[in-house]
């Protein structure tokens, strides 16, 4: 089964994923299963493509790129909105 | 009488405090299956009515979980955050229903700025102006860290208690440069769970607190680590306290001395 997770948090070699439609559920996994999958560092903000088994086990995982730039530049305009009251500072 | 309430949260953080002018602050919240949440001990344990601040120290899980609800139930008059924009769902969520909630102010407190609460004094220890790029954690090392000061204005005395969230030693040390030995503190909420990159030596000397509270359930990452907790042993006076052993910790100070319940 395919999900998308948002890496939230890095702890001692684990990752802290939100999983579900509004990211209420957590997992931790831990980074060496992560790097079996995606080559490059993991970082706390990315959005990632989780592939489990049948025994929810990680059995595979990639960066979601464009989603983690998208949700980026939106979390950025918002907090903009809230610190200065417009999207472009 | 001015009390703080350190919640059993598990693997989060949820500090309520009441100060003895009536006003109500709440800094982050967690909620985990089992346990009571910080929403449910607000109105069902304290009879909490409102709230004057809710502050949310930073942005990940742990620390903003439940916060929504409470200020969708509980009147709010204004919420502080660090400012570090966050991509989660939950952030989202919760920075998207302020924006179209007009009647809670926002505020992005920084270092320097004192609030008043009647005699009592909040001061901002953390973050700076600008927020930490390239730190081990910018996201933790933009918490907003409190120090809290309760005056007796019959016997000229006061205590305090510093709220260390996830700071970690970047943010510590900007800490430290600026505040130097004015950092002491009776009671002290350890910063980030008990992890190693949350206390420091030099900083814990400065403090010397009395009282240390770490928040902290069941974890995979070893917290509180062995390194940070011989360093909040040594440098505490008294007794050190876990939520996930004591459960909640509540202590009430006159500002004369602090007294756990």
């Amino acid at each position: 089964m395919k999900t998308t997770a948002f890496l939230d948090q890095i702890n001692n070699g684990y990752a802290l994923l939100l999983l579900g439609e509004n990211e209420e559920e957590t997992l931790d996994v831990k980074l060496s299963t992560l790097a079996q999958y995606i080559s490059e560092p993991v970082k706390e903000g990315d959005v990632l493509e989780i592939i489990f088994s049948k025994e929810r086990e990680v059995v595979g995982a990639s960066k979601m790129i464009e989603e983690t730039k998208r949700r980026h530049k939106e979390a950025v305009a918002i907090m903009n909105r809230l610190m200065y009251g417009t999207s472009e500072v | 009488m001015f009390l703080i309430h350190f919640l059993d949260v598990g693997r989060g953080d949820s500090i309520i405090l009441q100060f003895e002018n009536g006003r109500t602050y709440l800094v982050d919240s967690n909620e985990v299956a089992g346990k009571t949440t910080p929403f449910e001990y607000l109105t069902q344990i304290l009879g909490v009515k409102e709230l004057e601040t809710v502050v949310v120290t930073h942005p990940h899980r742990d620390h903003i979980q439940g916060i929504q609800r409470i200020i969708e139930h509980i009147p709010t008059r204004q919420i502080w955050l660090s400012g570090y924009p966050w991509e989660s769902q939950i952030h989202k969520n919760l920075t998207f229903a302020l924006e179209q909630r007009q009647n809670i102010r926002v505020f992005f407190p920084r270092s320097g700025t004192f609030i008043a609460e009647g005699k009592d004094r909040v001061q901002i220890l953390a973050p700076p102006a600008n927020l930490f790029r390239g730190t081990h954690s910018d996201i933790n090392n933009a918490s907003i860290v409190l120090k809290v000061t309760i005056v007796n204005q019959r016997q000229d005395t006061s205590t305090s208690a510093i709220l260390g969230a996830d700071a970690e030693l970047a943010s510590w040390m900007q800490i430290l440069m600026e505040h130097g030995k004015r950092l002491k503190a009776d009671l002290l909420k350890v910063s980030h769970h008990g992890s190693q990159y949350g206390s420091d030596e030099e900083v814990l000397a400065a403090i010397c607190p009395n009282y240390a509270v770490i928040s902290v359930g069941e974890n995979l990452y070893g917290h509180p680590e062995a390194s940070a907790l011989q360093i909040i042993e040594k440098f505490t006076s008294v007794r050190t306290f876990r939520t996930d052993v004591n459960g909640a910790c509540v202590f009430e100070s006159d500002g004369i001395e602090w007294r756990y319940l």
